[in-house]
């Protein structure tokens, strides 16, 4: 015989402020089959937990339902509570009286009260058919895949590979390095950014745990936490890098030499057809642009082609093949990092009116002094001198009808450069920050933003409201300054531009491919702001860096080796415990329509060949109900939550 | 190509002719087509594999059931591994085709021969007419008799076959138009002949698909008003719950459906609860649910043959609503069922921006 148990929580005045506990408590008691019904202030706690495990030993419980919060939050708790107290785990059920009845509904505490006596009803009339199910193990993968090679994705993978993982590092472009390569030198310290960034990424590259697979992108990943099947597309360099030495001769003998755009100079510089992204590039291995080579474009160049002439190697192949790679891993951490904004899209900042009107990127390139003008700072229009610079914050951020957020590196880019400039021009050059807030919050920053503040670089509140390119090349701008009440006119030798920070553009094709969700600014959603800020909504992928939202480099970093170590906590197992709570096929009643295996995103459920019956693979379903949805004969059933079981719960409010 | 096939005594026996010779020179190993049945009061889908019991009339003004249902019976299992001919309507290859989808047919092996429709009677204006009801048709009378779903119908020419035979614009013969490479190889060698008239065939076919696009508007507006519950409510009052409109559905594949479960089916308490703050409930209680159901599973897929309204025991009018929900879902979803066998069905497709605006305001 079922004997029901209902557990009110009242979550302090969460629930407990709203809705009439005490009626709540009285009506569930009356409740078919319910043989006991209480309160707690709040359930969640461990005398809460007491409450319960003694309620189903006095009452010999059968069935527990716990109302409380969102069963996102707690449900694992209850579970773990009455397994405790001798239940089968999936014997719980719980009614959400928080999220969707107290917080929706504290102004109308009547009408909340009958709300949470339905939801009540619903999950009592639910537990009465609920099924004890037996978790079932999986063997777990220990590899694990790093997707991207900045900052983050090297950290990620070096503290899984000192871990004794082995480690899959896939990088798009031929380099690793990402973002932090471009940069000079970071703030508040003023490392050389190379400096510090380089040895990582030699430490990537000799790395026994570490496979690097650079020029190479993730196009497919089935599986799910503990056993991810990946694909990757390991692009044609027309170059065999176990030949290739790096000598960089056929670069210098290359037609195309400085005529192509060098993207890692942010376009400032130009490169050859055959090319390394910079000179410290792990792997330092050339690579042919195959959109640029004209061998590769039209099947000739000159008489012969002279990379291939000069390469003593042997290396050059211009028959090289895209090639695809399946890998077999535990976990996977997502780490590729951000594009900027593309300031055009702003006419007023005239960004493609002058030369001299550059982003805070390019400026990088430009004082770097691996950089195109090794490090000296010259206009790009003509190569005068500079003798003033002027810096315009949140181009695009903190901007309702662009982002909307702040791109959290901009101020401190622009003090970082400010100083720098000063470093190297001297005093005589004029220096302007047009800011909305200086935001220096990380640590030293604030001090190091002091440092500018107290020299001699005009700081001014405002953003300009257009940016005026004059027929003889010089610049200038109007900006009110809001905190002195004063329009000012800036004339300008040169103007860096700090756009927002945007998603990778083909972010939305990854999420796809790995099923995790965006935000509504499109970069990866994290499954909790607070506590989870590196998982996702799938079980074993992870995300780190700017791929989740703008970032300095400590914070990066930081989350960077909490995703590894998160990772760390499913490939160090040997088994996991798999979710019972999955879809079920009926044999009597399926007639291998098939449709439920074209809806399935995980690749759990297949066509028996010889029973034509749609069957599950229990591994690989994570019960996420779409072939529940789709199936018309009602064959596919979820595992305590049938069709049947969902009509009683409708039954009970209608 | 098109081909001309010289008339011999009626068109049924023309056609009929043909297939016994397509029979004999083994082109195929068996056909299935409408044969009358002895009596002469009714014609089935036969299959026949010895040409001298091949008695087919593919004329014959009737639909007892819809050869895509008969054929996914025998293909689902197994398909063939040689060569079988179908001879069917266009509503009835549209069925085939969307069972083949769902893997409900095997359409390997098959030559699909379709049969330009004149439409149908009801089965037993059929078996009581007076004088020979093919022959009335094809004549160009009889539009009287003509059910619902033929009146209206979507599309009577079945263009998607390997072969189709036709009758619109024929004058002293037929054609025969060979729709894809199978086809042609069947006919390129039987002594045919190029008809000349491809542009009076194209221009009939084209004519007869207007005049049904109109009067099909036209019966759509008329039942325009039958909208909401309470409408719904009156339009199924006869329904006693056989579910023969889904049993002759040839769209509605499921083994066991879920009315005919218990999923459905309370504890006596409930009901008495029901009646007790309802004070009174009609029984059964799924009658409109039901039909709602069946519309929201089979209506992407409908091919508007019919055989729904045909089945029901109440002479429920289903094709005065059906035709209207099945047009405007499937306009919805951009589906057009039963046209090109490789489009996806909507219901596997997975599109990001699918209908935003559901739900705003």
């Amino acid at each position: 015989m079922v004997k029901i148990g209902v557990f009110i929580c009242h979550c302090g005045t969460n629930i407990g402020g709203v809705v009439d506990i005490d009626e709540l408590v009285e009506f569930s008691s009356r409740l078919d089959d319910v043989v006991f019904a209480t309160d707690y202030k709040y359930m969640c706690s461990d005398p809460g937990a007491r409450v319960i495990k003694e309620a189903i030993e006095e009452h010999e419980l059968t069935r527990v339902v716990v109302t409380s919060c969102s069963p996102r939050m707690h449900e694992p708790t209850f579970q773990s509570v009455i397994e405790d107290a001798g239940l089968n785990r999936f014997c719980l059920e719980m009614a959400n009286i928080r999220e969707h009845c107290s917080w929706v509904h504290k102004d109308k505490k009547e009408e909340a009260t009958q709300k949470a006596k339905e939801l009540v009803a619903m999950a009592v009339r639910k537990s009465k058919t609920l099924e004890p199910l037996k978790s079932f193990q999986k063997e777990v993968v220990h590899d694990a895949l790093v997707i991207g090679a900045g900052i983050a994705g090297i950290q990620a993978s070096l503290d899984l590979a000192e871990a004794g993982k082995k480690v899959y590092l896939v990088e798009r472009e031929p380099s690793i390095g990402g973002r932090m390569a471009q940069l000079d030198k970071t703030f508040p310290t003023l490392d050389c950014s190379s400096c510090i960034l380089t040895p990582k990424m030699m430490d990537v590259a000799r790395h026994p745990n570490i496979e690097l697979l650079t020029y190479s992108e993730v196009t497919e990943v089935d599986g799910s936490v503990g056993d991810f099947d990946v694909k990757v597309k390991r692009k044609p360099a027309y170059v065999d890098w176990d030949k290739c030495n790096g000598c960089g001769e056929c670069a210098q003998v290359c037609r195309m030499k400085g005529r192509v755009e060098d993207e890692f100079n942010e376009g400032l510089g130009k490169r050859s057809a055959i090319y390394v992204p910079f000179q410290q590039a792990v792997p330092l291995k050339y690579t042919i642009d195959p959109n640029k080579c004209l061998m590769l474009l039209s099947g000739r160049c000159g008489e012969s082609p002279p990379c291939q002439d000069v390469c003593e190697l042997g290396a050059i192949d211009y028959e090289q093949e895209e090639e695809m790679m399946e890998l077999n891993v535990g976990s996977i951490i997502v780490a590729t990092g951000y594009d900027m904004m593309d300031p055009n899209g702003m006419y007023e900042y005239g960004y493609d009116h002058s030369p001299d009107i550059i982003t805070n990127l390019e400026f990088e390139r430009l004082i770097s002094s691996s950089g195109p003008t090794s490090g000296e700072i010259r206009r790009i229009s003509d190569g005068e001198e500079v003798k003033s610079v002027s810096f315009i914050l949140c181009v695009g951020s903190r901007d309702q009808d662009l982002q909307e957020y702040c791109c959290r590196i901009g101020c401190m880019s622009a003090l970082k450069h400010a100083y720098l400039l000063r470093d190297h021009l001297g005093d005589e050059v004029d220096l302007n920050i047009c800011y909305t807030d200086i935001r220096s919050f990380g640590k030293g920053y604030e001090e190091f933003y002091r440092r500018i503040r107290d020299g001699n670089t005009t700081l001014i509140r405002g953003r300009p409201s257009e940016i005026n390119v004059e027929k003889d090349g010089s610049i200038n701008f109007n900006v009110f300054d809001t905190m002195t009440q004063k329009l000012l006119q800036v004339n300008s030798d040169l103007v860096v531009l700090v756009p927002a920070l945007v998603p990778r553009k083909d972010s939305g094709e990854l999420s796809q491919i790995l099923r995790i969700s965006e935000g509504t600014d499109g970069f990866f959603l994290e499954s909790h702001p607070k506590l989870k800020p590196a998982d996702t909504a799938t079980d074993g992928v992870f995300i780190a860096g700017c791929c989740q939202g703008p970032k300095d480099i400590p914070d990066a970093v930081a989350q960077a080796s909490g995703a590894a170590s998160k990772a760390m906590g499913i490939i160090s197992r040997e088994e996991l415990e798999s979710d019972p709570m999955i879809a079920w096929v009926d044999e009597d009643i399926c007639v291998g329509c098939g449709v439920c295996i074209d809806v399935c995103p995980y690749s759990a459920r297949e066509l028996n060949e010889v029973t034509g019956i749609a069957e599950v693979d229990e591994i690989l379903c994570t019960g996420c109900g779409g072939c529940i949805a789709a199936c018309p004969s009602n064959a596919c059933i979820h595992k305590n939550m049938t069709k049947q079981q969902i009509l009683r719960m409708i039954d009970e409010v209608i | 190509m098109i081909y001309e096939l010289k008339m011999e005594e009626d068109a049924g026996t023309t056609v009929n002719n043909l297939l016994r010779s397509m029979l004999k020179d083994g082109k195929i190993d068996a056909l299935v087509a409408m044969q009358e049945t002895p009596t002469g009061k009714s014609a089935f889908p036969t299959m026949v594999s010895d040409p001298d019991k091949l008695h087919t009339n593919v004329f014959a003004p009737l639909l007892p059931v819809s050869i895509g249902t008969v054929v996914s019976h025998m293909t689902k299992v197994q398909g063939t591994k040689k060569p079988l001919a179908v001879v069917l309507r266009a509503c009835e290859l549209r069925a085939l085709l969307e069972l083949a989808k769902i893997k409900q047919a095997d359409l390997d092996n098959l030559i699909l021969i379709g049969v330009d429709c004149l439409g149908t009677f009801p089965m037993k204006t059929y078996s009581d007419f007076d004088g020979d009801p093919t022959e009335v048709l094809l004549k160009g009378e009889g539009e009287e008799y003509l059910r619902t779903a033929c009146l209206n119908c979507k599309d009577p020419v079945p263009e998607n076959a390997d072969i189709v035979i036709g009758v619109y614009g024929a004058d002293e013969g037929l054609f025969l138009d060979a729709r894809t490479e199978k086809g042609e190889g069947i006919l390129s060698d039987m002594n045919l002949d190029e008809t000349e008239d491809v542009e009076v065939r194209e221009q009939a076919v084209s004519d007869v698909r207007g005049k049904k696009d109109e009067t099909r508007k036209e019966f759509m507006e008329e039942h325009a008003d039958i909208l909401g519950v309470d409408k719904l409510l009156e339009f199924f009052d006869t329904c006693v719950n056989c579910h023969n409109c889904m049993k002759a559905c040839p769209i509605c594949y499921c083994k066991e459906c879920l009315f005919e479960s218990s999923v459905f089916d309370l504890e006596a308490n409930k009901y008495m609860a029901k009646a007790k703050s309802k004070g009174a409930f009609k029984t059964p209680t799924d009658s409109l649910l039901f039909h709602v159901t069946r519309f929201n599973h089979m209506i992407l897929s409908c091919v508007e043959c019919g055989l729904c309204e045909q089945a029901c025991p109440s002479d429920i009018p289903l094709m005065d609503i059906i035709t209207s929900i099945a047009e405007n879902a499937q306009r919805e979803f951009e589906y057009e069922p039963g046209k090109d066998p490789e489009e996806e069905m909507p219901m596997v497709v997975y599109r990001e921006d699918e209908f935003q605006d559901v739900g705003e305001g």
